[in-house]
């Protein structure tokens, strides 16, 4: 690491401390601005749908990593912040920050996504009422996203998109604020006349809220703190940038006729200033990937392959992440002239799909995907809003409500699967409960470098902060490292986990028949002595997100407790332990 | 005054209470160019030790951290020359690499030493100052200027050659021979030597991987492996950045360290290593049970017992105290008999002391006093305080809140 790229992580850690520290008056301020945008009886729904989401994200759903294991550095990535990692230090910093209070433990960013994930339901709605002047809009927006599988699933992972969406969300909605304002102010007053939006129905703009039309002349705080938002969601992922840039563009282009544009364009030059680092920081770490080439997507070649990928890799037209019915929703409310203002959200959907297809597999499209679907729910919500004063029969209603609710189940079911990955959390779990009052013993799992040069794709990432000090007393070293020179002066327990029956396949690649037992666990076996702590036979949920796995109908996994193998190995297959 | 002014202001004046902790820091000023290790030699010969230069007698030469300064006499008068990097202000005469600074120095001198600084650097290149180095010289061993067992008599006489390349200072070759010597006979004190010279050329990153990846080609070799592990010991201890960098080489040290001790059970050096890296990495039972063993097996080196005076710094403070006044008499003595003992480290060692006193005493906290983070080349670091960044958020946060009452309160002015 150069000087200057220490400048640079360093000036990128600075960024988003302090525009950590305005999220924390502009978010509540955000959410406040939602007290205006219902009347008495949507802004119930909004809340109810607030708790759903609160409870849905904290108490039904399982808390997972949903990155197959990426989770568990990023976890020590956002312990140190630096070096930055490469997504970017925004979302890194939160939890950077909250980690004074937290324990360095994964569950603890898992707990944060999904209070963060509850808070991101009244912006959506916030923002949905004020951009279609309609509450209604707002409340079904809030209900959409409160229940549909692939928030909830988002909400409760580890996905680094969480505190992005909320913060953007919050930023469109003081950026929606600052334009009514301006709006409000620039009403011609009496005997005047002008080009000028009616004020939502059922609510209140703030120029008619004020005693007079020009008391608003001037106030930029919205503004200010929006900008600091939406510059602290760019800053959280690589691809941030051009979705949030994309999303305040369609509000802007949605609240026109702008007033004081000269303020705008000072605000969007502060953005660009703020998220210039990160913007470096993106750039370099692009080159590192294209040097290791992780990331073949990233070429010319794609150009004429983006109709296609739209199309086939797209989480919003895939049935089982995202509800047809509200697909087809959103696209009704595309179609029909009444979306009004909301049409412009086509804009950040389009760019949040287009912007993740150079990186985009199956492992990760449901999780990626989830700022393009909330932009496609923001226009399902318009679609039922619409939908329900063009159909009066009572039945008729009913029956769309009904079909768009059966939907959402293939998402529910896919988004919700059982995976080994989660299975593997819970056996890692019961390791550091099994060896949680243990001091001065050593834990072999296996990591990249136990791996041949030809599989360096297959996740290795271990939660080794869950036993080494100090949360445990392990030393924590790979297969290969303790097998080079294996040290019994103190106890030694191997962690057999799913990676011993893994290995990164290309999609399209058969599966290997059987328990697809990786060397390295096979050499362990045979070199040395396992006498069990646990051990536990657990179906194999095969190749859910990722292809990794073999065909057996289950493995067996576990905690062993290793000694020095006397005599040559037993011929016994490792099934048979 | 209106928001976004006043959000630019709550900025600036966060930033600058942020970067208040780190201004003494940032006044110290580094230079941007500094001598690397091991040129001993060749300034010695762009200096003219123990030659006439212009009718004047070089006396001492000595390398700063960027100069190398050279007092002359020149009839009665002395004057002190200094050789600098070319791009610092006020130099006298400059040469490709270097500038010379010098007061009432004749200029037939000045002339003469040009045209010898010409003839002889080019094998000489500036480097940049390693993040972290505060510009005292690395924490090597003392060194013991006898084996520590009777060597055969052609390992005894190459042993000596080594002792006097290193207290010459060319630590590069010292090393070579030392790596040589440890090969054959790694007992006596050999491997001793070796650590003292690997540590004195202050391993950089790169060096440590070139190693590290030379002991995975040779599994079986455990000075391979020797020196791999102790390279990644002082790297994360001179120059590891933050605590994970450090944690990192630690980790890589521990890995080597460990496929090397069968062969060198016998060295009390590889059980130092493997004791602090252990300590450094949370290991307390670990550490323990090998400095202990490092005590038995050096008993007459002063590094084991300051090394145990780290690891029980916390569990028992008035063991660690006992440990560096031995320490402190330990390399008296050493040097006394010609040992060789980093002054900085001593001094050090005082102030650690008076510290340890303190905290027995209930006057101080227990700080880490024996491997601190360096502060690097950017004054404002974070990532290595959770609640510092976390507070400085909340500050920020405050500030612009204030900011934005503040501006509301003016608006809401008739």
């Amino acid at each position: 690491v150069s000087p200057a790229e220490e400048g640079l992580g360093s000036a990128q850690a600075l960024v988003a401390m302090l525009l950590l520290g305005a999220s924390l008056v502009a978010l509540p301020r955000a959410l406040a601005r939602g007290r205006s945008a219902f009347g008495k009886d949507t802004r119930a729904i909004v809340i109810a749908a607030a708790l759903a989401a609160l409870v849905l994200r904290c108490l039904v759903a399982p808390h997972e990593i949903a990155t197959v294991f990426i989770g568990y550095r990023w976890t020590e990535q956002c312990w140190y912040l630096h070096p930055i990692p490469a997504y970017g230090a925004g979302a890194a910093a939160l939890y950077h920050a909250l980690f004074a209070l937290l324990p360095f433990d994964h569950a603890s960013i898992l707990w944060v996504n999904a209070l963060l994930g509850a808070l991101a339901v009244p912006l959506a709605a916030s923002l949905a009422s004020r951009l279609s002047r309609d509450p209604k809009t707002g409340a079904v927006a809030a209900v959409l996203v409160a229940i549909l599988p692939i928030f909830v699933r988002n909400d409760a992972s580890d996905a680094n998109n969480v505190p992005l969406i909320a913060w953007m969300l919050g930023g469109l909605v003081l950026l929606e604020e600052h334009l009514d304002r301006a709006r409000a102010a620039s009403r011609p007053r009496p005997g005047e006349s002008g080009d000028v939006a009616a004020p939502p129905r059922g609510t209140r703009s703030h120029g008619s809220a004020g005693s007079a039309g020009g008391a608003d002349r001037g106030e930029r705080t919205p503004l200010a703190l929006g900008t600091a938002l939406l510059a602290l969601a760019a800053c959280s992922r690589p691809e941030a940038p051009i979705v949030v840039a994309a999303a305040a563009a369609a509000v802007v282009l949605a609240s026109r006729p702008v007033r004081e544009p000269r303020a705008l364009a000072v605000a969007a030059l502060c953005a660009l200033v703020l998220v210039v680092p990160h913007a470096l920081h993106v750039a370099r770490a692009i080159g590192e990937l294209e040097d290791r080439d992780s990331l073949p997507g990233l070429r010319l070649g794609l150009v004429p392959q983006i109709p296609f990928l739209l199309v086939a890799r797209n989480a919003v037209l895939d049935p089982t992440l995202f509800p047809i019915g509200v697909a087809g929703l959103a696209a009704l409310a595309l179609w029909k002239r009444g979306a009004g203002r909301m049409r412009w959200m086509w804009l950040p959907l389009l760019v949040a799909v287009v912007a993740y297809l150079p990186d985009l597999d199956r492992a990760n499209v449901a999780r990626v995907h989830v700022p393009a679907a909330l932009f496609a729910t923001l226009l399902a919500a318009r679609g039922a809003t619409l939908l329900w004063s063009l159909e009066p029969r009572a039945a008729m209603r009913a029956a769309a409500a009904g079909a768009v609710l059966i939907s959402i189940a293939p998402s529910a079911i896919q988004l919700f699967r059982p995976t080994n990955e989660a299975t593997e959390e819970s056996v890692i779990r019961e390791a550091e409960r099994s060896l949680g009052a243990e001091h001065g013993y050593t834990l072999v799992r296996t990591a990249f470098a136990d791996r041949p040069e030809d599989d360096r794709h297959t996740h290795e990432h271990f939660p080794d902060y869950l036993f080494r000090p100090p949360a445990g007393g392990a030393r924590v070293v790979s297969v290969t490292d303790f097998a080079s020179a294996p040290d019994f002066s103190r106890p030694v327990y191997f962690y057999w986990g799913m990676r011993c029956h893994a290995r990164f396949r290309h999609e399209g690649t058969r599966a290997p028949g059987g328990e697809n037992l990786q060397p390295h666990c096979a050499r362990m076996r045979e070199r040395f002595l396992f006498h069990p702590v646990f051990e536990r036979t657990v179906p194999n949920r095969g190749d859910v997100w990722i292809d990794y796995y073999g065909d057996a109908p289950s493995l067996t996994l576990g905690l062993y407790r290793i000694a020095p193998r006397a005599e040559p190995p037993s011929p016994r297959p490792p099934t048979a332990r | 005054m209106s928001g976004p002014r006043l959000l630019a202001s709550a900025i600036v004046l966060t930033a600058l209470v942020a970067a208040l902790p780190a201004a003494p820091a940032a006044a110290q000023v580094r230079p941007r160019f500094v001598i690397p290790p091991g040129r001993e030699g060749i300034a010695s010969r762009m200096m003219g030790l123990g030659l006439a230069t212009a009718g004047c007698r070089t006396g001492d030469v000595a390398i700063e951290e960027a100069r190398i300064v050279a007092t002359y006499a020149c009839g009665a008068q002395r004057v002190e020359v200094a050789l600098v990097h070319r791009d610092v202000a006020g130099v006298a005469r400059t040469t490709e690499r270097f500038g010379i600074v010098a007061e009432g120095a004749p200029a037939p001198l000045l002339d003469a030493l040009a045209a010898r600084v010409r003839r002889e650097e080019g094998g000489f290149e500036w480097i940049a100052p390693t993040p972290g180095w505060d510009g005292a010289p690395p924490d090597i061993a003392p060194v013991d200027p006898q084996p520590t067992m009777e060597l055969p008599a052609p390992i005894a006489s190459r042993y000596a050659e080594g002792l006097d390349l290193y207290r010459a200072g060319r630590h590069a070759e010292a090393l070579a021979l030392f790596t040589e010597l440890a090969s054959e006979h790694p007992r006596g004190g050999v491997l001793g030597m070796l650590v003292a010279t690997l540590a004195s050329t202050r391993p950089s990153a790169e060096r440590v991987e070139a190693l590290a990846r030379a002991a995975d080609r040779s599994p079986d070799d455990p000075l391979a492996q020797f020196l791999a592990g102790v390279a990644a010991h002082y790297y994360a201890h001179e120059s590891g950045r933050d605590r994970w960098e450090k944690e990192r080489y630690y980790e890589t040290a521990l890995r080597y360290l460990v496929r090397a001790r069968p062969a060198y059970d016998f060295e009390a050096r590889l059980f130092i290593y493997l004791a602090v890296s252990h300590f450094r990495l949370g290991h307390q039972d670990e550490a323990e049970v090998a400095i202990e063993r490092a005590v038995e097996l050096g008993g007459d080196d002063p590094d084991a017992f300051y090394c145990r005076a780290e690891i029980f710094q916390r569990r028992d403070v008035a063991r660690s105290i006992a440990d560096l006044e031995r320490y402190l008499e330990m390399t008296r003595r050493l040097v006394a008999e010609g040992g060789v003992v980093a002054a900085s480290k001593q001094e050090r060692v005082r102030r650690m002391l008076e510290h340890l006193r303190a905290v027995q005493r209930g006057e101080e906290r227990g700080d880490e006093i024996f491997d601190p983070v360096g502060e690097g080349p950017v004054a404002l670091r974070f990532g290595q305080d959770r609640a510092r960044f976390a507070l400085g958020a909340l500050a920020c946060g405050l500030v612009v809140l204030v900011a934005t009452k503040i501006g509301a309160r003016r608006r809401a002015r008739p």
